[in-house]
């Protein structure tokens, strides 16, 4: 069995603290909770070269897991730059922008940021392009590369989550762990970190829920769709970290791009999407209370017994709390 | 059904992933003397190889009525245990057998008198040790867990006003699916004829397991992914042993469930018998649900097919599902009363006099097309029509147009290519309004039903909701539409059985006792 380099147990810790409202009182999230989040910080902390890791979880009930494993594994992969790929989702983001959006960008000639607004996209010898006039009429092309430095203007402005609520200070300290570039960039810059395949109304629900900083005990609340920066759940404007997707969507409808990582939360979600997004991590969740559930362990037990590689990643990841099951895998990429 | 903050109900079930497990026996010395006979006369026949299904029934009914009495708090004379065949009909049958199967004779007469001993001491031990508990510590909180929903509304008639004038809940474990939480379950049987998640995802702190004590069983927290290097955490639950006494009197649980197989073959043959249609109504391959309160309903496997269900998992909501995913605890929308299809008979009401011409046009180039597929195949069709078109027209696009749910092809090009084929074309304009007035008029039907069933159901209180999850059963009456009522029903199973049926008999809800059609 080959041994990766251990990793620090402080890299095993999500460095967000959330607290929830009980009793009158602020309290911490309960074990099952930091787990979930530790769970997806430590996936987002594996390199993907030579393979993907696999996760698969039962619970009692499947509540807010791939909501906090989700946000687990943004903020892990938030330390992260973008990459070439990533900017490929990045510039696509930009170039689906409505007509006449104001971006800021920086100007080729005296490395100025600027404002404009986006005319859309033309080709040019075969390159897509991102046309971005200023107020002075200039048009600028901005090709896919250089795509890491144009986002939504105004910058200083309240970034907002869903419903255009704005930015909260507790929300903002959640993030205080990232270095101020990064920070910027998790707000600004669009990638598909995390792909959530399950109830799309349930979850819709659970990230639109309040949650505080414990660390102020501030009265200020935000909720977990502020921090997971989902696609399908804000104004297009809005850049992203996550997308969700139901389980009965048309495979048509799919997002094309392959997450970082994709969660299947429930045994509906793993039967029809595992054998898609296979180019990434992936954390699958089961409900013990499912129906058909053993349908799934069946698959996930030949996937193990058959493409497994000979690794300890188990160790890499956060140990269960007691009414949590954890089988975890990696197979080659 | 949000009622608190996401954690704090999760944080309520993780809190139970060690509940108390408690064994509680009861004992009649006439039911297991019952129990013996019908086991020796089950394995004589079987070793035997006996396949007159004269005898073969009698064992089905004692079995079942075995299994049944096992399960519930009835009496051993309640004829909700004994209807398949009523107690009379199977002593009548036994003594039938008996006549004729002189090597079994002595035996059945013996199982005769063993039924006649129960019916003069019919008290069921497990309604009184059920009433024994709650009268210790109450109900509150409590719930009765069944091994199905059969006969959960007998079972509830049979104790209410028992309990210190407090309501003891009457629940199957699909009801345990969702955040619901109780402080107590009292389980009628063995662990092993509940499904696992009862034990490996409690949703209560005590269970107490009442059943008889000759039934012996166990359960221990077991990985749901088995023995494999990769998995780590403790698997949940606390294990339980049943049985009291050693005595050589013991059966293990999982030889008394009776072999649903036997019964669904039967069920599927009266079905056939009572399904006889006119020769010339369409067929579908159908696909049998069973459904809470012992119905069953067969739906067309059609992958097109996308049928309402009451989605509950974000509060409860009217949506549209694609037949392949209609899987158990899916709460499917189906008509109870006045036939299947309700947005079709609300279309025709909203087309008016045209109705009657446009169903007739479409009857006529389906029934074409039908006949020209039986005459020449699906493919061959698919390749005329490919061949004269260049449309990519397949077989299973065939299927679905002949279809009587469907309406017609999206495309017009489609339909304009299936017109010539049938030798209609010259009627292909005239056609292919009639569809697209039916189409609007469908879509009128389909919102106008949604948007009553949305209203009745957002209106539904937290009790019925939770009424709604414990019986898994619900009728609604539409408010403005005369064509009777809907009623939200839980698939239990979807079962490997597909079976082709006359289309008018797909979605139509029959008894799974007697095999008939809720006409």
């Amino acid at each position: 069995m080959s041994t990766r380099t251990s990793t620090s147990s402080a890299n095993l810790e999500c460095p967000v603290h959330l607290a929830y409202p009980r009793g009158g009182e602020l309290a911490a999230m309960p074990d099952w909770g930091r787990y979930f989040l530790n769970l997806g910080w430590a996936v987002a902390k594996q390199p993907i070269r030579d393979s993907y890791v696999r996760v698969v979880v039962s619970v009692p009930i499947r509540t807010l897991s791939s909501p906090l494993i989700g946000l687990g594994l943004v903020l892990g992969r938030a330390t992260d730059g973008l990459t070439g790929r990533d900017q490929a989702v990045h510039f696509e983001y930009l170039c689906n922008l409505p007509k006449g959006t104001k971006l800021s960008f920086i100007k080729a000639s005296d490395s100025r940021r600027v404002i404009g607004v986006s005319l859309g996209c033309d080709t040019i010898r075969g390159e897509k392009h991102l046309s971005i006039q200023t107020n002075s009429g200039v048009t600028y092309k901005k090709p896919e590369h250089l795509a890491s430095s144009i986002y939504v203007a105004p910058v200083d402005a309240p970034v907002t989550g869903p419903n255009g609520r704005k930015m909260s200070a507790p929300m903002a300290n959640s993030l205080a762990f990232l270095p101020r570039s990064l920070y910027d960039d998790y707000l600004l810059l669009a990638r598909l970190d995390c792909l959530i395949v399950g109830a799309k109304n349930t979850i819709y629900s659970e990230t639109t829920e309040s949650y505080y900083s414990l660390a102020g005990m501030s009265k200020c609340a935000y909720c977990l769709s502020d921090l997971l920066r989902i696609r399908s759940f804000q104004s297009a404007s809005a850049s992203f970290r996550t997308d969700v997707i139901a389980s009965a969507t048309p495979l048509d409808k799919v997002p094309a791009e392959q997450p970082y990582a994709t969660i299947l939360d429930g045994a509906s979600a793993f039967r029809r999407f595992h054998s898609r997004h296979k180019k990434g991590h992936r954390v699958v969740i089961l409900e013990r209370t499912a129906p058909r559930v053993e349908d799934c362990v069946d698959i996930i037990k030949s996937e193990y017994i058959q493409g497994r590689l000979d690794t300890d990643v188990h160790r890499l990841l956060p140990a269960p709390p007691l009414g949590i099951e954890m089988l975890s895998y990696e197979v080659k990429a | 059904m949000k009622r608190y903050h996401p954690i704090l109900v999760a944080d309520s079930i993780y809190a139970l992933t060690r509940p108390n497990t408690c064994f509680y026996g009861v004992q009649h010395s006439e039911f297991l003397r019952l129990h013996k006979l019908v086991t020796i006369l089950d394995r004589k026949v079987r070793a035997d190889e006996i396949s007159d299904e004269l005898i073969l029934q009698v064992i089905v009914i004692l079995k079942r009525f075995r299994f049944s009495a096992c399960t519930t708090t009835l009496d051993f004379t309640s004829p909700y245990l004994w209807r398949k065949k009523s107690l009379d009909a199977t002593t009548s049958q036994i003594l039938l057998c008996s006549s004729l199967y002189s090597s079994y004779a002595q035996l059945l007469l013996d199982i005769i008198d063993s039924l006649s001993n129960l019916t003069s001491n019919p008290t069921n031990p497990l309604r009184l040790e059920v009433k024994r508990l709650c009268g210790m510590t109450g109900v509150l909180n409590t719930a009765l867990l069944l091994e199905s929903s059969r006969m959960m509304q007998v079972v509830r008639d049979s104790i209410s006003g028992n309990v210190r004038g407090q309501r003891l809940e009457v629940i199957c474990a699909a009801a345990l699916r969702d955040d619901h939480t109780y402080l107590r379950l009292l389980l009628l049987g063995p662990p092993r004829w509940f499904p696992d998640y009862v034990f490996s995802s409690p949703r209560a702190a005590e269970l107490n397991i009442i059943t008889y004590d000759w039934l012996h069983d166990e359960w221990k927290p077991n990985s749901m992914f088995g023995e494999l290097a990769g998995v780590t955490g403790k698997p949940p639950g606390t294990a339980v042993t049943t049985r009291y006494v050693l005595t050589p009197d013991w059966t293990r649980a999982s030889e008394m469930v009776p072999a649903t197989t036997t019964e669904l073959e039967w069920l599927v043959r009266d079905i056939r018998t009572n399904s006889v249609e006119q020769a010339e109504s369409e067929v579908i391959p159908s696909r049998l649900y069973v459904l809470e309160g012992d119905f069953g309903v067969f739906l067309e496997e059609i992958e097109e097919l996308r049928l309402s269900v009451l989605d509950l998992s974000s509060g409860p909501s009217i949506e549209k599902r694609q037949v392949q995913f209609i899987d158990s605890g899916t709460f499917l929308v189906l008509r109870t009363q006045g036939g299947g299809d309700y947005i079709s008979e609300l279309a025709d009401l909203l087309m008016g006099d045209v109705a009657v011409t446009l169903r007739a046009n479409q009857d006529m180039w389906k029934s074409r097309l039908r006949d020209l597929v039986r005459d020449i195949g699906l493919e061959e069709v698919a390749n005329r029509i490919r061949r004269t078109s260049k449309l990519n027209v397949q077989p299973y696009h065939l299927r679905y147009w002949m279809w009587s749910g469907n309406i017609g092809p999206d495309n017009p090009q489609d339909f304009e290519a299936i017109t010539r084929v049938v030798g209609l074309e010259d009627r292909y304009a005239t056609l292919l309004d009639g569809i697209n007035v039916i189409r609007n008029s469908h879509r009128s039907a389909g919102k106008r039903i949604a948007a009553q069933l949305r209203a009745l159901v957002s209106q539904m209180s937290l009790s019925e909701l939770r009424d709604l999850i414990n019986t898994g059963i619900k009728d609604f009456t539409l408010p403005q539409h005369d064509g009777g009522s809907v009623s939200v029903i839980r698939v239990v199973e979807r079962t490997n059985i597909v079976e082709p049926l006359p289309s008018r008999r797909a979605r139509q809800l029959f008894d799974m006792e007697g095999g008939r059609w809720l006409e």
